[in-house]
């Protein structure tokens, strides 16, 4: 499948572009010259944003239909988006003029999550079941790409939303180790949230991450420079959570509508949609208590983090609830199983949620 | 704000909101509950418990008004319901729901039987239990840590290899992690087993929790209802009554925008669940009907009109099976979807060079198919076939011996021909000699299942089977009814009493049954072209099973002639005189009878043609597809064709075999959902009628009844299930999300970039 081969190929040029990222930020929070990396990075941004659209369109046509109905497409899409994410990223918090931290640790922050989509191609979607499937006569609809779309971008948006938050608490949790003077809850509840299930796949390297950086600034002697950020951290995090938002919105109402044109029913209580709308309430208290009720900064922050959870309960564990055994949103037919009751029957069922929509 | 009024809003903390919020919840869960109880047994006490609840709750609410106005205006309130909101949303998911139609689950327990009394909570439990194992057990093991690996057998690893060889890597690992997820599940649905029946009693008493507090029917619940309410009042206060002015300024119009949204779909849904009917019709090709069955316990709900099924197709997507020698009778071979321009590369080299392929050249969705006669080659199955042509110019085939596939019935029964071929003396006299006879057939009854008496169908002839006797009282060739204008009462149309004198379209009898010292002997009519036995039961003596069985042959016609067909010549027999002629071939001979030809040795192909309607959806034509068959050159990276194929979805012509055992087969894969289904309605109401095409994304709408497509059976290509939708709170909702969307793109992309540039300006 040439398809394949593009998209191999693509995360390995996110790859050098997170890598590329990451270097830049490592220089210029050492205040060292960055010899326009950061422009070159941007340009293998857009070229890999290009080659992946391309590896989606090859797809497309292998497939018959847009590529979102297998968890590979649907990762493979996500991949691209994160791509284009982080491109538009660098734009809204303004990367290319700001020389200070704040542009130190957005390119950092970029970079990881470069890294991390050449990591999901290469350890989680290569390892996926790359036939294509049908797609049923409720996806045929002019609602499936934009609504997908929308989706997957404000999830990885916002999925980098937390990764600055994470690295705000990660580096609280360096100081209170280095230095001291953080609350003893503060620090166990950090602790704590980094081995939260399943979120620890990517915490646990954020946060060790966090506390080498810092320990790397205070040898150098430039540890105060990252107080900076963190003082800052509150109009970081929010100018990528208001890229995220609307789209996320966006997403969840498009659902609603398509819904409505499919079955007469704008809104049926299906998992996936409460689990959906859950995200998005979390995410409208998170605006209504930094807007209304002065919840700016740290406060702020642990709302992003419940947010993103609560995202990737949806796109990814959503299968495993309860409820989620009548769901209508099983397209991906990626298999699991649901025990009788104590009559211990059992059966297998096809399906899962574990897809983007 | 008045400073009073101001620290009263002050004093809303958020445990104080938090408090406030469930306790509102708690109110009006128990003002609901007696509601309920006082609508289902209006007792005195009841009554009492009602108004002292009331009382008190106005009172309540009189003496704290401005604490209670504070609350509306108070964010932390405001967020507060938010928060309960999202905790009643996330109680949905995590506890299985009851059926959102039915009332509250009655959770009796019945210590003799030692289960549930009610047999539907015995049900719902078995799920509920079920799909909380399901979620514990994948709690405890986060990331799938401890999770069996349900490793599949070698030999079944083995066989993939053989697959990789043949049908390439994709498809075995395909296979591979099939087969893995498949023992991994059973290995998995075994523990969770486990685990449910060493925590019986735990999931009784959680079971029994959620019940109590209507967690399995969260969005149903009266407390889930409350907080919608509060949330509509806590948003009219805060976004529109409290700000009242300035609220269309650029810099305010996303915020009341989005807000009005917000209310316009909570309020929409209000009035939705308040008025909406939902449910079902299931219809068939041609049926028409004025009611439905509701979702709410199945019950049938009148139409203000008669709707009417006027076409119905389920468009299967055609998949070729492709079986290669050595290979498939090991593993499930995989089919492969047709689409043009789908390449199946076979039989690797070591290399993993591909050595022959199969190029999807054509597919076509609706065919043509025209079966063509020719002498069969050797070693093929053939047969004695005469052709005809028929008034329009098609043709029309006669094999000899195979009744009822050798005859000719002319449309008005003016005659009848039996083709034969080669008969013999004595099996030509016997023929003739039965031709010259006029027989109806039999009816055949059955009692009980015993076995069948069978009587011929002639007037006066009875059965008798045990103590029931069966009497034919009248044979019809053409059962008939119609409406007599004058009394408005359905009556038989009488028919000649001669049978050879008109069509026989609907043979029928009229039997009396009687059973020896029952008083009531009952009649009934048994037709030979439709079977009734599934209302046997509405019979009265339904144990009594009576068929008939007509002759085509030599049920009575105007005259009987035998075509026989020789290598030597072939002749016309007239089986009433015996006289002989021969055969003048593409002559008319009888009306609508032209000859063409007779083959002793035949074989039918078929030319597979792009059906000239193509376009037309509603068909129950085959699909086809045009195959190219190549190999790969020796020792070169060339392709050399090898044939092509072209395939249909009819029996006999969807299967070829290629060289070296390769055996395609294309059909329709109706194991999932079809490509696309679409029903053609018709409405039919007060003399006017109108139609309309129904698919999933794209219902018909008509005074405000929505009619979407919904259901399928494979089995049943003439059965549609429409949904039906009368929900008025559907424009108010759709035109609220527009409006959240809208604004909030508006608030976060639009306005700063407009704000932005008025700075500049400025």
């Amino acid at each position: 499948m040439f398809s394949l081969f593009l998209l191999k190929v693509g995360a390995l040029m996110a790859g050098a572009a997170g890598v590329l990222r990451f270097w830049t930020g490592a220089r210029m929070l050492a205040s060292r010259p960055t010899v326009q990396s950061g422009r070159i990075a941007q340009w293998l941004l857009w070229a890999t944003a290009g080659l992946l659209a391309w590896s989606l369109l090859m797809r497309w046509s292998e497939a018959g239909h847009f590529p979102s109905q297998t968890m590979y497409e649907v990762l493979g899409y996500c991949a691209f988006m994160t791509v284009v994410s982080t491109a538009v990223l660098v734009y809204v918090l303004d990367l290319n003029r700001t020389r200070e931290v704040g542009g130190g640790m957005g390119h950092l922050l970029l970079g990881v999550a470069l890294i991390g989509a050449c990591a999901l191609v290469w350890f989680r979607i290569l390892g996926l079941d790359t036939g294509d499937k049908n797609l049923p006569p409720a996806l045929q609809s002019y609602w499936f790409i934009p609504h997908i779309t929308a989706l997957i971008f404000s999830y990885v948006t916002l999925t980098i939303a937390y990764l600055a938050a994470l690295a705000y608490f990660g580096l609280v949790f360096a100081r209170g180790l280095f230095e001291g003077g953080v609350p003893r809850g503060k620090m166990w509840a950090i602790g704590l949230f980094t081995w939260a299930p399943f979120a620890f796949v990517v915490n646990v390297p954020v946060v060790l991450g966090c506390i080498g950086l810092h320990a790397w600034a205070r040898r150098r002697g430039w540890a105060g420079q990252l107080d900076g950020w963190l003082a800052g951290v509150d109009d970081f995090t929010y100018r990528i959570f208001s890229t995220g938002f609307p789209f996320l919105t966006a997403g969840l109402m498009m659902g609603a509508l398509w819904a409505q044109e499919a079955w007469a029913n704008y809104w049926g209580w299906d998992s996936k949609e409460v689990s959906a709308l859950i995200s998005w309430l979390v995410y409208v208290c998170y605006l209504h208590l930094r807007w209304v009720g002065g919840w700016r900064g740290e406060k702020g922050l642990w709302i992003l983090l419940i947010g993103a959870v609560s995202i990737l309960i949806t796109f990814q564990l959503f299968g495993y609830l309860p409820e989620s055994v009548d769901s209508l949103h099983k397209y991906t037919g990626d298999f699991e199983l649901q025990a009788g009751g104590e009559g211990g029957a059992a059966e297998g069922r096809m399906g899962t949620g574990l897809e983007g929509g | 704000m008045s400073p009073e009024s101001s620290s009263k809003v002050g004093w809303w903390t958020f445990p104080r909101a938090m408090m406030a919020v469930l306790a509102v919840c708690v109110a009006v869960e128990g003002a609901a509950g007696l509601v309920r109880a006082l609508v289902s047994d209006p007792t005195p006490a009841r009554w009492t418990v009602a108004c002292a609840f009331g009382v008190s709750a106005v009172l309540f609410l009189l003496l704290n008004l401005q604490a209670v106005a504070a609350a509306f205006r108070s964010v932390k309130v405001g967020v507060t319901v938010l928060v309960f909101l999202f905790t009643g949303s996330c109680l949905g998911v995590l506890f299985k729901q009851a059926d959102p139609y039915a009332g509250p689950v009655d959770t009796t327990w019945d210590s003799e039987a030692d289960t549930w009394s009610d047999p539907t909570t015995r049900s719902f439990y078995d799920e509920f239990a079920g799909a909380q194992a399901f979620f514990t057990y994948h709690l405890l093991h986060p990331m799938g840590w401890g999770l069996p690996d349900g490793n599949p057998p070698e030999s079944a690893l083995d066989s993939t290899a053989k697959v990789a060889g043949a049908r390439g890597p994709e498809i075995a690992k395909s296979m591979r992690i099939g087969m893995a997820q498949a023992f991994a599940a059973q290995a998995r649905r075994r523990e969770v087993i486990e685990h449910l029946d060493g925590n019986r009693a735990a999931y009784r008493a959680l079971f029994r929790f959620a019940c109590s507090l209507d967690f399995v029917r969260a969005y149903r619940s009266d407390w889930f209802t409350s907080l919608c309410c509060l949330l509509f009042g806590v948003v009219l206060t805060q976004a529109i009554v409290r700000r009242n002015r300035g609220l269309l300024r650029v810099e305010m119009l996303g915020f009341t925008c989005a807000h009005l949204g917000v209310m316009t779909v909570l309020a929409g849904g209000g009035y939705s669940r308040l008025t909406e009917v939902r449910g079902i019709l299931p219809l068939k090709i041609g049926q028409s009907a004025d009611q439905f069955f509701d979702y709410d316990g199945g019950r049938p709900r009148p139409l203000p009109f008669a709707v009417r099924l006027e076409d119905f197709h389920a468009d299967y997507r055609p998949v070729l099976d492709v079986w290669l020698p050595g290979v498939d009778a090991e593993v499930r071979h995989p089919a492969y979807p047709m689409r043009d321009g789908v390449r199946i590369l076979l039989d690797r080299d070591p290399e993993g060079r591909a050595q022959r392929r199969l190029l999807v050249q054509e597919v076509v969705g609706r065919a043509q198919i025209v079966p063509r006669l020719v002498e069969a080659e050797p070693g093929e199955a053939a047969h004695p076939v005469l052709e005809l042509e028929d008034p329009d110019g098609g043709s029309l085939y006669r094999l000899a011996g195979a009744s009822p596939a050798d005859l000719f019935l002319s449309p008005d029964n003016a005659f009848k021909v039996r083709f034969l071929w080669e008969p013999d003396e004595a099996a030509l006299a016997a023929a003739l000699r039965e031709a010259r006879t006029d027989r109806t057939g039999d009816v055949v009854v059955t009692v009980a299942g015993e076995e069948a008496v069978r009587v011929p169908a002639v007037r006066g002839s009875a059965a008798v089977h045990g103590d029931v006797r069966v009497e034919v009282l009248d044979v019809t060739g053409n059962f008939k009814l119609t409406n007599d204008p004058t009394t408005g009462r359905t009556a038989r149309v009488p028919m000649p009493a001669d049978l050879g004198a008109y069509a026989h379209e609907q043979p029928a009898v009229e039997v009396q049954v009687s059973r020896d010292g029952v008083p009531e002997p009952r009649t009934r009519f048994v037709f030979a072209r439709f079977d009734l036995g599934s209302h046997q039961v509405s019979y009265a003596y339904e144990e009594v099973a009576v068929r008939l069985t007509w002759d085509e042959w030599l049920s009575p016609t105007r005259s009987r002639y035998l075509l026989v067909g020789r290598e030597d010549g072939s002749e016309w027999i007239d089986a009433a005189s015996g006289s002989s002629q021969p055969v003048a071939w593409e002559t008319v001979v009888l009306p609508g009878l032209r000859p063409l030809r007779v083959l002793g040795q035949a074989a039918f192909r078929a030319d597979i043609t792009q059906h000239p309607d193509s376009e037309e959806f509603f068909h129950h034509d085959p699909a086809s597809v045009e195959i190219r068959y190549e190999r790969r050159s020796p020792g070169s990276s060339e392709w050399l064709p090898a044939g092509t194929v072209r395939l249909a979805t009819e029996q006999g012509l969807d299967a070829a075999r290629l060289d070296e055992g390769l055996t395609i087969r294309l059909r329709r894969d109706t194991s999932g959902f079809p490509r696309e289904w679409k029903s053609l309605l018709g409405i039919q109401e007060g003399g006017v009628s109108l139609s309309g095409i129904i698919r999933v994304n794209d219902y018909f709408k008509h005074r405000g009844w929505r009619f979407f497509q919904t259901d399928a059976r494979p089995e049943d290509p003439t059965y549609s299930g429409v949904g039906v939708v009368y929900d008025p709170g559907i424009p108010p909702v759709v035109t609220g999300l527009y409006m959240i969307m809208g604004s909030v793109f508006w608030a976060f992309l639009v306005k700063p970039a407009v704000l932005r540039r008025r700075r500049k300006t400025a």
